[in-house]
């Protein structure tokens, strides 16, 4: 996997990592001058460390590549969990690096921890990007993907709002639940709900992913 | 080292239905016209593609469970993909060193310097002469035991192309190693490979050694006289013509002994393809 990673990283790096530094620095002085609290910097930072892990599917893709690439002592299986391994380290790394970029901008006080916390809660959150969007990728590539993935979401928003505009009071009891559920075990323990139902559906994402990669001819 | 038996796969107005062997210390070429099945054959051969009946063996072991040490020992290179063109080969020596415990990092980077390589410049600003290049060093330059070329001299001028060459034949000097080529060059083919397979919509029509086809096997040149006084139990294939027929046999010397009067013009690789596409079989 580590030849893989670092071909990934090369790709990145060829492409400018100077100016995305650079762009995402200026983001962060803008976004200070406008925003009160650095999440959402941390956020777009976060984010945009996931797109260029999903990039690098488009490049291993461009022009039959991956024809090539799979002849290559690559498992299929290995190639789709290092994507997800890539989305981990590249979003996660984004997160940190952009988090201690913001509280030297923002200043860090005595909200420190209170800004961890949101951090942590940010890349957790974020991380359901590549869990919902890599098998995708992986199994009708990055222009198609993107239809299918506005399809996705669309269909999702749809149900979210035909159930909270049910009879059935179906978003009072989701809340009521969440909110006895935190009385209960605390924020540490609705922080470690999330991780726990996060990395779970980040294993059937990556089991999903390896399957699609399976079925693959090329 | 790699063994298929009847091979069969199926796409809209194809199938391909092949038995074929690349046994250590040789160098098999696959030839046959565009859209034959040979890249076909190659995929099959490497996994890439899921056989819908047959077997693919490649050291033993069916192509749809190699695993990353089968593949190791396996230096590859198609002509229709490639290395990611956004790299150089900086970074791809960076990446096959940590994908092969036997890549050679020094020798590989020697040997693009010396075919004039630049090291860091993107691969897809690099011409086709010299994609082509650098996919036959990059096979060889890991300790494979088999190299299966698809067209590695597609886009060389003819020195590149004899340096290529060079670089295989160097490669088969340890016996244990075998190659499987195809190329449109019929020259390439004939003063490299020890045997060819001809493919030809999706089956295998012919498979001899290379001396023999060069020295036994000939197109006869006959009007329509000399082709009805013809023994014809050694011709394998004819073509009519304006002036009478062309008739492949692999009996050269039997004709020039009994019919003086007979053109019998030796043949290559070229002509084989053309008389076993463009010929008839004789019932």
């Amino acid at each position: 996997m580590l030849g893989l990673i670092i071909k990934d990283i090369r790709l990145i790096k060829n492409q400018g990592i100077v100016m995305i530094l650079a762009f995402v620095g200026v983001m962060g002085i803008v976004m200070a001058n406008t925003m009160d609290s650095p999440g959402g910097f941390v956020a777009y930072a976060t984010v945009m460390g996931v797109i260029y892990a999903f990039n690098t599917i488009s490049y291993d893709n461009y022009e039959n590549g991956y024809a090539f690439l799979f002849t290559l002592p690559v498992s299929r299986r290995l190639y789709a969990a290092e994507k997800y391994v890539l989305a981990l380290l590249f979003s996660g790394g984004a997160c940190l690096v952009s988090g201690a970029v913001a509280e030297v901008i923002w200043g860090s006080g005595p909200e420190f921890a209170t800004h961890c916390s949101i951090y942590l809660v940010t890349w957790i959150t974020l991380l359901w990007m590549p869990i919902v969007m890599l098998p995708l990728q992986l199994k009708f590539g990055a222009e198609k993907s993107r239809i299918v993935t506005i399809i996705v979401f669309g269909i999702g928003a749809a149900l979210v709002y035909l159930a909270a505009s049910s009879e059935g009071k179906f978003v009072e009891n989701v809340a009521g639940w969440m909110t006895r559920l935190s009385e209960t075990v605390g924020e540490g323990g609705m922080l470690a709900f999330a991780v726990l139902i996060t990395a779970a559906a980040f294993a059937l994402s990556m089991g999903i992913s390896m399957h699609i990669m399976e079925r693959k001819e090329f | 080292m790699l063994k298929i038996e009847g091979l069969q796969k199926t796409y809209s107005n194809f199938n391909l239905n092949c038995t074929m062997e690349v046994p250590q210390g040789r160098i098999v070429g696959l030839i046959g016209p565009n859209g034959a099945g040979k890249t076909t054959v190659f995929k099959a051969a490497l996994g890439l593609i899921r056989p819908e009946g047959g077997q693919a063996e490649l050291f033993g072991i069916s192509t749809e469970k190699l695993s990353a040490r089968e593949r190791q020992l396996c230096g590859v290179a198609l002509s229709d993909s490639g290395f990611s063109g956004w790299l150089c080969i900086k970074d791809m020596a960076a990446m096959m060193a940590k994908l092969y415990p036997g890549f050679d990092r020094q020798g590989f980077l020697e040997k693009c310097e010396r075919f004039h390589l630049p090291l860091n410049k993107k691969l897809k600003e690099f011409s086709t002469g010299m994609q082509a290049k650098f996919k036959v060093i990059s096979a060889i330059s890991h300790g494979a035991k088999l190299l299966i070329l698809d067209e590695p001299t597609a886009g060389l001028d003819v020195m590149a192309r004899d340096e290529v060459l060079a670089l295989l034949r160097e490669f088969m000097e340890d016996e244990e190693r075998a190659i499987l080529i195809s190329s449109h060059i019929a020259t390439d083919l004939e003063s490299l490979c020890d045997e060819v397979y001809m493919i030809n919509e999706g089956q295998i029509v012919f498979h001899e050694e290379t001396d023999r086809l060069l020295g036994q096997y000939a197109v006869l040149k006959v009007d329509q006289q000399q082709y009805d006084n013809l023994d014809k139990k050694y011709l394998l294939r004819i073509k009519r013509e304006p002036y009478g027929y062309q008739c492949l046999t692999h009996e050269r010397q039997f004709y020039l002994d009994n019919y003086p009067g007979v053109v019998v013009e030796k043949n290559g690789i070229d002509e084989l393809i053309y008389m076993m596409i463009k010929g008839e079989k004789l019932c």
